[in-house]
């Protein structure tokens, strides 16, 4: 029985043990559960980018199914050069965000479904209390084939509903240029009298009420991420 | 002995609730539950936090040095959520988005300290789980009964499926002209419908004891 538990020696050599025990047993369920936290989320990221060419796909065979209808990956800097071809699948978004824009790496995916080829670029932006992210596809004519969008910590049932059905429905067949050519991007917007968004040239969208800023934040990520491959689509 | 100790799961779910009567953990009754599947999933953390950590801190706590006691329970708590948080997402990774969100929630939620403090450094390993599994379940039915009205009048569904119709399309109800009450996700709609369901549990006291 320990007789005296509030000598300074006891609570320095307490807080040290429990902190020594503690670590070592949330590092050993880390590294053990590292190898299927990873499968997932590799698993997601197939499911989102075949999500982008309407095919939905269960866990089981989302590796499959991504082998089957990504032919291949490109490489591209801002001005539009390829740097390489080659099935990276691991490049790290957020770390190439963080770089100067002249450095940047960044990936499009390029799938076939039913012969018609379409251009998947990832999404990396900022939501109102965290990080909003996702893909979105093109077809050759660079108008919105799907998008596909999640977030990390938006307020439940207000901003976490970007990633329902019924808010990226609306993106479909979208347009991000105007009438003249000029690069637009999609802005969400608040009052659209289209809320239906059947007007796809007008480079809006309707928003979600109560979730202004989370809004703000997926306009923003949409008109920053597709600028940055807008040289390598018009050389297309 | 498990009858002798029925009473601390029996009380907490009504005469005692860790809500509605010890007023804890009404930070997270706000947050978490404008959906009901989100309060779902927040329910079970806190049991499975609540009844183990009460149990370990119960084990330790003729050990604990009582001017580090509040460093240790927070250490426990967020080890234990974080391991919670950890086989998620690596057995059920898409029940662990949902939780994502609302793990430092946990961490935060006084009921889990306040029954540490409570019960679980006074009382035995076994009486210390049962206490936290009582309150984990009473905050759980309290958790979703809110959820349940904020959702159904909030959005029309129950757990995620339209049940007033789709708002969208303008079906069923919606097509006669019922709108959402939009007002049920802002957080003093929900102290507005704690206050309600105290103020019933009260009556109901009063009612029960002429």
């Amino acid at each position: 029985m320990i007789k005296n538990t509030e000598t300074k020696s006891y609570i320095i050599t307490f807080s040290i043990i429990l902190s020594v025990i503690i670590g070592s047993l949330l590092s050993i369920i880390y590294i053990n559960l590292k190898y299927y936290q990873d499968k997932n989320k590799k698993n997601e990221k197939y499911q989102n980018i075949l999500k982008c060419i309407n095919i939905n796909t269960s866990v089981s065979s989302a590796q499959k199914q991504y082998n089957k209808y990504i032919k291949k990956i490109i490489v591209v800097n801002n001005l539009g050069k390829i740097l390489n071809i080659e099935k990276d699948f691991d490049i790290d978004i957020v770390y190439e965000k963080r770089k100067n824009i002249k450095n940047q790496k960044m990936p499009i995916y390029i799938a076939n479904n039913n012969n018609i080829t379409y251009y998947i670029i990832p999404l990396i932006g900022q939501g109102l209390w965290g990080e909003i992210f996702g893909y979105i596809s093109f077809n050759k004519n660079l108008r919105v084939y799907r998008i596909v969008l999640d977030h990390k910590s938006e307020t439940p049932g207000l901003g976490a509903e970007i990633n329902q059905s019924f808010f990226l429905n609306l993106f479909n067949g979208e347009y991000i240029f105007d009438n003249n050519g000029n690069y637009m991007g999609i802005t969400i917007v608040k009052g659209n009298e289209d809320p239906k968004n059947i007007n796809k040239k007008n480079n809006q969208i309707d928003g979600i009420s109560g979730a202004t800023k989370t809004c703000d934040g997926v306009s923003e990520m949409l008109i920053n991420n597709i600028k940055f491959y807008l040289p390598f689509f018009k050389s297309l | 002995m498990f009858f002798k100790n029925l009473s601390l799961i029996k009380e907490p779910l009504n005469k005692n609730n860790p809500i509605t009567v010890q007023i804890l953990g009404i930070c997270s009754a706000l947050a978490v539950t404008t959906k009901m599947l989100s309060s779902l999933v927040m329910s079970i953390s806190v049991i499975v936090v609540l009844s183990i950590g009460s149990m370990i801190i119960s084990f330790i706590r003729k050990i604990i040095p009582k001017q580090i006691r509040i460093i240790v329970q927070l250490v426990i708590i967020s080890s234990l959520v974080i391991i919670v948080d950890q086989f998620i997402t690596a057995y059920y990774y898409n029940i662990s988005k949902q939780l994502s969100v609302f793990v430092s929630l946990i961490i935060t939620n006084c009921i889990i300290m306040g029954r540490f403090e409570a019960f679980a450094l006074f009382n035995n390993p076994w009486r210390s789980f049962l206490d936290g599994l009582g309150n984990g379940i009473g905050y759980s039915i309290i958790l979703l009964i809110i959820s349940f009205i904020r959702e159904f009048l909030g959005s029309g569904s129950i757990l995620g499926i339209n049940i007033l119709g789709d708002p969208i399309n303008k079906s069923l109800f919606y097509s006669i002209g019922y709108c959402n009450n939009g007002f049920m996700f802002l957080p003093p709609m929900a102290l507005i419908t704690i206050g309600t369901i105290i103020w019933i549990q009260n009556i109901n006291k009063i009612n029960n004891n002429k």
